[in-house]
């Protein structure tokens, strides 16, 4: 079992994200995982989140987004956990703006990689998470959050 | 339940055979005595002759007793009239096809509700929505939503090359982890089964999985071909259906070219439609098509009135390099042979109309509901109501038929994809797939 909380480490947090337009936050998010040495060709992989946020939204409602990208360039699964300051407009399933974003990149072998976006989603299901998260000044505080809900699924 | 259909053209028969084959009682009404000598061939149906707006004919008909009236006629008029008198005969639920998308605008569609209109379903834009999420979603030959569009089911083709093939879906969990979606069914040599753990997936299995919406693009990568995205759509005809998929596609910041053959209707259309280029021409002239790219299209889509050339403009485009084709077809007696001369998708505005008012037609608990085109199968959503057999207990204590499967539980926001313990609660949408025979025993174990 993958735990997102074992995935995420807290230099690859940030909870002062500004950004305003999808573009905009994708480029943080991967100087967050560039600046932790998780992907090689960022070009490649900005291309990628564009590719497949175009077939369909990655806003999962409830002001959540999970970006993500398949490809080689990211050699190891990363995820990054940016809190917006203001909200985005992310053309979620539910028409809510966006202020809490999981980015993750992966390479091409996938099993894994969806695995972790259902976890994701499934984790996020915690109203108390939400807040909580969106309540939290320090990464070592968001990440004991979502280890918290992790152990009581 | 008791039900009025009126008109017994390709909409009405489809509706009278579908609901009558379901136990209901169904009276079809018709101005033409030979349609409706053939329906009562066809179809275990009471038939009365005559005008369905007429509140005479509509009470020979017993619509003092009727639970619902669905008028289908090829006459918005008659049909809105229909619904109205049914009103005054006191029949609860009454829903028209419309055509006139000026019956629809705001203060319009108020009115219609007042003089006694329930729902209006226009044919047309049901066929382009449900075109408009197969381009949205290359690789799809199906798409159906539930649950506020939270969980989807998608129809698709097993890749060559896919990671999947030949493991057990057992086995499938433990190579990737559980599996966020359901895989509910498997069309192999024109056989529709639900798997279960013991299967295995062949290349060009034709599968349907259900799961979170959002997941699906990846989960179809996983089984199926890769997804890009689509940015370059060729439409053949500029009738309505082709004009509501452009308005849907421009929103979507989509390159629309359409070709029509008639040109005053194509200068018409052009100014009627912005951001969307019109030809005039035909759609299956090859240098026409090769002229205008269509090798560079992400999708291709042949919606004119004729359903032959929709089918060998497809088969055109698809040979010069069209990256998916969908064609528009009225009868379903082509569906089988679709994928085969590579299309990969067709619809039916008959099938998407009778489907949109079957949604809101079913006993109350049922909230969504789509029919298979390709086999006798359906994929219903349940709303679990307190006291319901299904409700607290393990789904493998049940006794789901054999030819049924859960697909998903959506709970609140949360999609669920069930297991043997998953157990359902009150207030739960729960989605099943099921074959034909099935569908009573799964009616009976989610009805209270």
């Amino acid at each position: 079992m993958i735990l997102l909380s074992d995935l995420i480490r807290p230099e690859l947090i940030r909870l002062d994200v500004d950004a305003k337009s999808k573009e905009q936050l994708f480029d943080q998010g991967i100087d967050c995982l560039a600046a932790a040495g998780r992907v090689e060709d960022i070009p490649k992989i900005r291309q990628a989140l564009v590719d497949r946020e175009e077939v369909m939204s990655t806003g999962i409602g409830r002001g959540v987004a999970v970006p993500h990208a398949q490809c080689p360039a990211a050699p190891d699964l990363s995820v990054c956990l940016l809190r917006l300051r203001e909200p985005l407009d992310y053309e979620s399933v539910d028409d809510q703006p966006v202020r809490l974003v999981f980015l993750v990149t992966g390479p091409a072998a996938r099993g894994g990689f969806i695995r972790v976006l259902a976890r994701i989603s499934r984790v996020l299901c915690s109203e108390d998470l939400h807040q909580d998260l969106l309540g939290v000044e320090e990464p070592e505080s968001a990440l004991t959050a979502i280890r918290n809900v992790e152990a009581r699924l | 339940m008791k039900i009025v259909v009126v008109g017994a053209g390709e909409v009405g028969t489809h509706i009278t055979s579908h609901l009558s084959s379901e136990g209901h009682d169904v009276i079809l009404v018709d101005n033409d005595a030979g349609r409706l000598q053939k329906a009562e061939n066809d179809l275990d149906a009471l038939t009365v002759q005559g005008n369905g707006a007429s509140l005479a004919v509509l009470e020979r008909a017993g619509g003092g007793s009727a639970d619902m009236i669905i008028a289908v006629t090829n006459v918005d008029e008659i049909n809105i009239v229909a619904c109205v008198t049914g009103k005054a005969l006191g029949i609860k639920r009454r829903v028209a096809r419309v055509k006139d998308v000026d019956y629809f605008a705001e203060r319009a569609g108020r009115s219609m509700q007042k003089a006694g209109v329930d729902l209006m379903v226009n044919p047309d834009l049901e066929a382009a929505l449900d075109i408009e999420r197969l381009v949205s979603l290359p690789g799809a030959t199906d798409v159906t939503d539930f649950g506020e569009a939270r969980a989807r089911m998608v129809g698709l083709y097993v890749a060559e090359n896919s990671e999947v093939i030949g493991t057990p879906l057992r086995e499938l969990d433990r190579k990737f982890g559980p599996l966020p979606v359901t895989i509910v069914a498997i069309l192999r040599n024109e056989e529709t089964m639900i798997p279960d753990g013991e299967t295995k997936l062949q290349p060009g299995d034709h599968v349907f999985v259900i799961g979170e919406s959002w997941l699906m693009p990846d989960v179809m990568g996983l089984i199926g071909e890769d997804i890009e995205p689509v940015h370059n759509v060729m439409v053949v005809g500029a009738g309505p259906v082709s004009r509501h998929l452009a308005r849907y596609l421009v929103r979507h910041k989509i390159k629309v070219k359409i070709i029509e053959e008639n040109a005053e209707k194509a200068r018409r259309v052009a100014a009627e439609l912005d951001h969307v280029m019109l030809l005039h021409g035909d759609g299956t002239d090859v240098e026409l098509l090769d002229a205008e790219d269509v090798g560079q299209m992400d999708a291709f889509i042949a919606a004119s009135n004729d359903e032959e050339t929709n089918i060998m403009s497809c088969v055109l485009a698809r040979h010069l390099g069209a990256k998916k084709t969908i064609s528009l077809i009225r009868r379903s007696n082509y569906v089988p042979l679709m994928h085969a001369v590579g299309i990969d998708a067709a619809v039916s505005v008959r099938l998407s109309t009778a489907t949109a008012i079957m949604k809101h037609f079913r006993k109350g608990e049922i909230l969504s509901f789509a029919q298979l085109k390709e086999s006798d199968a359906e994929a219903l959503e349940f709303l679990a109501q307190p006291g319901c057999r299904a409700v607290k207990k393990p789904l493998l204590k049940l006794s789901i038929p054999r030819n049924a499967v859960v697909g998903a539980v959506i709970r609140g926001t949360q999609v669920i994809v069930p297991r043997g313990d998953t157990q359902i609660m009150d207030g739960d949408r729960v989605v099943v797939f099921a074959l034909h025979d099935a569908i009573e025993g799964v009616e009976k174990i989610f009805s209270c």
